[in-house]
């Protein structure tokens, strides 16, 4: 579908385009949200963020997109993304962490989706390990950080963030529609999309800050609280490598602590991770 | 003579470290090897992305790799031939050396690179780290394997400077 033909059946459908004067207006943050970038399409916003960070952009720069036309999850896998119904965006990021602490900050952005989610919606959002905000056990949003760094130092950090907003299941490609939800299906309403990522701009910020301020330590008992896999039994795959425990929470350094079968703890760096049925 | 120690010694080493301003403590004797790390992730050296935590310990503080003997191949202590320079791991984690599945490699031997090539991923917790050379010269081996796990200071490749 060319992009022309996309506008008129967003149109048709009730959707409108992002309004930025909404986001920017009363946008109240300290890092973040220094420069918007706004694309009707893009290949994606991950890829134009790293591309800005190359250039030498300072941190806070915002890149959303309508239309990813290659939108990425983890090993290039694609991310569904349909125009005006949902959120893509990259955030810049120069953190001052060392390079081993990178994968906080996609801890704590998980911790900002919550609160955001949680703003608008009474169903509790779940966190899973490391990367998923999931509701009613589906999943809502994602987040795809990717860092260019050397030995010494974090040069910058892009955090891409998909939220399936008003995304109706029918609309779902049927790969993800037993996987995935939206906030309007759960919620039964649609939602404005500028006052959700004018929220979830404030909410990153805060938490980031915070990263920054007091470290990691400041953040992990509220990734703890919305840990959505605590005390389940989970199958953890990398590569050949399966192991099958129970999910005990995150350590000092955001690994997943998975207890195995002969009640040792093992660290979880990386890998898949899902929940088995008891 | 080779040095023994009991688990209860391990654990009065845990104990004074844990109690210490040091966050990071390694002791090798021999063939003897203990890491103990509060903070920075654990150089490890057995079972690849997943490291033991200590089952005694309710809460893992501190995190304790105690490996058995570091072989003499083990790659952090791989000999760097002379005259080339190593691109070692900024981060522990699953190398790629190619940005997505079957997408060709960021550099092969025989390529010329500058100090911000990017010449590989590092993926820790979904985090997708690009590894920068550092350094100006011509790649001679391409030493970690795709999809290999790396530790944090692991040779990644080999470059002859320019």
């Amino acid at each position: 579908m060319c992009a022309n033909d996309r506008e008129k059946r967003a149109a048709e459908l009730g959707y409108a385009p992002l309004c930025l004067d909404i986001i920017q207006s009363e946008l109240a943050t300290k890092r973040l949200g220094t420069k918007f970038h706004y694309f009707q399409e893009i290949d994606s916003t991950n890829s134009y963020a790293r591309r800005l960070a190359d250039a030498g952009a300072p941190e806070g720069a915002v890149v959303i997109a309508e239309h990813q036309s290659d939108g990425r999850g983890r090993l290039g896998r694609s991310w569904e993304s349909p125009p005006y119904c949902n959120l893509y965006f990259s955030l810049l990021l120069r953190p001052t962490l060392a390079p081993a602490h990178a994968p906080q900050i996609t801890l704590m952005a998980a911790v900002a989706l919550a609160d955001t989610v949680a703003e608008f919606i009474v169903e509790p959002p779940a966190i899973k390990w490391p990367n998923d905000i999931l509701l009613q056990g589906k999943k809502l949003a994602g987040i795809l950080t990717e860092s260019s760094c050397d030995a010494k130092r974090i040069e910058f950090v892009i955090l891409g963030i998909g939220v399936n907003l008003n995304f109706p299941r029918e609309r779902m490609p049927e790969t993800i529609r037993d996987r995935a939800t939206s906030l309007m299906e759960v919620a039964g309403n649609s939602f404005s999309r500028e006052l959700v990522l004018r929220r979830l701009i404030q909410d990153l910020d805060r938490c980031y800050g915070t990263l920054e301020d007091f470290g990691f330590d400041a953040i992990a008992p509220r990734w703890q609280a919305r840990f959505g896999l605590k005390g389940k039994t989970v199958r953890v795959e990398m590569g050949g490598d399966v192991l099958i425990g129970q999910a005990v929470g995150i350590d000092r350094d955001g690994a997943l602590l998975v207890e195995d079968d002969r009640g040792e703890r093992q660290r979880v760096v990386a890998g898949d991770v899902t929940a088995i049925e008891d | 003579m080779a040095m023994e120690l009991s688990e209860d010694d391990v654990l009065h080493i845990l104990k004074l470290i844990d109690e210490s301003q040091f966050d990071y403590f390694q002791l090798e004797v021999g063939d003897l090897k203990i890491t103990v790390s509060k903070g920075e992730p654990i150089p490890l050296t057995a079972a690849p992305q997943l490291a033991a935590a200590p089952a005694a310990a309710p809460a893992p503080k501190p995190a304790l790799a105690a490996a058995p003997a570091p072989k003499p191949e083990a790659p952090r202590a791989a000999a760097i031939p002379p005259g080339m320079v190593p691109i070692t791991a900024p981060i522990l984690g699953t190398f790629y050396v190619a940005p997505e599945p079957g997408a060709p490699p960021f550099v092969k031997v025989g390529d010329m690179i500058t100090e911000d090539t990017t010449v590989g991923l590092i993926e820790v917790m979904k985090v997708f780290n690009s590894v920068r050379s550092g350094v100006k010269g011509v790649v001679t081996e391409v030493v970690a394997q795709n999809g290999q796990f790396v530790e944090h200071g692991q040779t990644l490749l080999l470059v002859k400077p320019a």
